[in-house]
């Protein structure tokens, strides 16, 4: 079998379009939203067009599983076991295992919201994100930074299927919150024991997860404001062994990204 | 049926007036839309997807359709008109706005004046003719929406299924269902959704 296979490879059937972020980044309609008076962006029941947001981020949730599915397989997989103890593949292949579930929740919560499998479309940057070849930074840019965002998106969804009375959404979204906590702290684990006796090692490895963190930012759509779709799950992440110094970090990426995508706008007319 | 389409020119999407008035006209049919109405008919192409909704009213004899340019999007190819949404989005809005029209519905305020539950009620009516005028409809999505509004509860249900099904329906009488299954001043479900055709 190949190691290190390239976001190419990946096998989809003819249901899977991908879309690339960059051409979201151009479409000339952006940040005409927030013209309006809309009085918060955050997703909630009460809120505009909730249910058609809620479905896209369900299938949006969906995808993001499959991908993390692949790319904790990847990493059970592309490293001897100098380079990754076999420990740390052991986990690895728990997460699998999670993620599969995981899959299968999203087929069934997409079904219960009334969405298809390929009604939007696929990004595939999560999995691109698991590409990198040093499993110090695949485990700061995806278990610590990516399923770091599982927990804020996990922890809306379940707030929005409570507030809704969608008991369905609700108990699902808070046992996958559960996993997410888990492999969060997998990764915080690992990282640590992975550049122990490598401090600069370490630092690129956190540099990669900050990086991950503001890209994932994806220009407001997380955050802690009224301006942000999903909101950081403070209590969550410290389950998962943020602390609060590393949390606030995350929220200033967060406004740093959606200042970004303001400035963007402007020049954009 | 006279129809005005606006914009007639899209600049930020690459919808066409032409196709959409082609699609209105063909769903104008299918559901019996009186000829003698006069219709308005908005896009706002300045919203995509999801960010959608939309707004049915009659002012002057004029029924007045507003949607968002989302709503008629191809959720695959961004900024491309997707004709069998569009189908589904104007035959709701034809049939509610010949609600509007009839004697029944003469007290129905506003569509930016309904809670959520209301408009739930009378979309999930709509839906039901819709689908048996023959236009291809999403019940699962449907049932999703309509229960965010009137709530996961088998009484809920059983009101979907009434109304689908095709029970006749008056103000009084959505207004009266939305008021059981929403009894709560404090719940969400009493509430509506901003209006997204309202600028800062």
């Amino acid at each position: 079998m190949k190691r290190f296979l390239p976001v190419e490879e990946l096998a989809r059937d003819e249901r899977f379009v991908r879309t690339s972020i960059v051409a979201g980044f151009n479409d000339p309609r952006n940040g005409r939203a927030s013209e309006r008076a809309i009085s918060s962006a955050r997703l909630e029941p009460g809120r505009a067009a909730a249910p058609d947001r809620a479905r896209s981020l369900m299938h949006g949730i969906f995808v993001g599983e499959i991908q993390a599915l692949e790319g904790a397989g990847r990493t059970t997989y592309d490293f001897d076991d100098a380079d990754a103890p076999f420990a740390l593949k052991l986990d690895m292949a728990r997460q699998c295992w999670d993620e599969a579930r995981h899959v299968e929740i999203s087929v069934k919560l997409g079904e219960h919201m009334g969405t298809e499998i390929g009604e939007y479309t696929e990004s595939t940057f999560l999995y691109e994100a698991a590409c990198v070849p040093d499993p110090a930074m695949r485990l700061s840019g995806v278990n610590r930074a990516l399923e770091g965002l599982a927990i804020d998106v996990f922890n809306t969804m379940k707030e929005f299927g409570g507030a809704s009375g969608d008991p369905v959404l609700h108990f699902c979204e808070d046992w996958m919150l559960a996993d997410e906590v888990t492999h969060v702290k997998m990764g915080s684990d690992w990282l640590r024991r992975l550049t122990e006796a490598d401090p600069e090692r370490r630092a690129r490895a956190l540099e990669f997860q900050r990086t991950v963190d503001k890209l994932f930012s994806l220009g407001g759509f997380r955050g802690e404001t009224e301006e942000n779709p999903v909101q950081i799950a403070r209590r969550f992440r410290e389950l998962a062994g943020f602390d609060t110094e590393e949390i606030d970090e995350i929220a200033a990426l967060a406004a740093e990204a959606l200042a970004d995508a303001r400035a963007r706008e402007a020049v954009a007319g | 049926m006279r129809l005005t389409i606006v914009p007639e020119e899209f600049t930020l999407v690459l919808y066409d007036a032409d196709r959409i008035r082609s699609v209105v006209e063909e769903v104008a049919a299918a559901v019996g839309f009186p000829d003698a109405v006069e219709v308005s008919l908005e896009v706002d192409e300045e919203l995509a997807q999801p960010l959608t909704g939309s707004y049915v009213d009659v002012r002057d004899g004029v029924l007045h359709l507003w949607y968002s340019g989302g709503n008629v999007e191809d959720t695959l190819r961004a900024r491309h008109l997707d004709p069998v949404r569009a189908r589904r989005e104007f035959a709701m809005g034809l049939l509610r706005g010949m609600d509007r029209l009839a004697p029944g519905f003469g007290d129905a305020p506003a569509d930016d004046e309904l809670t959520d539950a209301q408009r739930a009620l009378w979309d999930v009516s709509a839906e039901g003719r819709a689908e048996r005028a023959g236009i291809a409809m999403r019940p699962d999505r449907a049932r999703y929406v309509y229960r965010l509004a009137c709530g996961f509860t088998d009484e809920a249900d059983a009101e979907y299924d009434r109304l689908r099904g095709g029970a006749p329906i008056s103000w009084a009488d959505l207004a009266a269902t939305a008021q059981r299954l929403a009894p709560d001043a404090t719940s969400p479900r009493t509430g509506r959704r901003d209006d997204l055709r309202r600028r800062r």
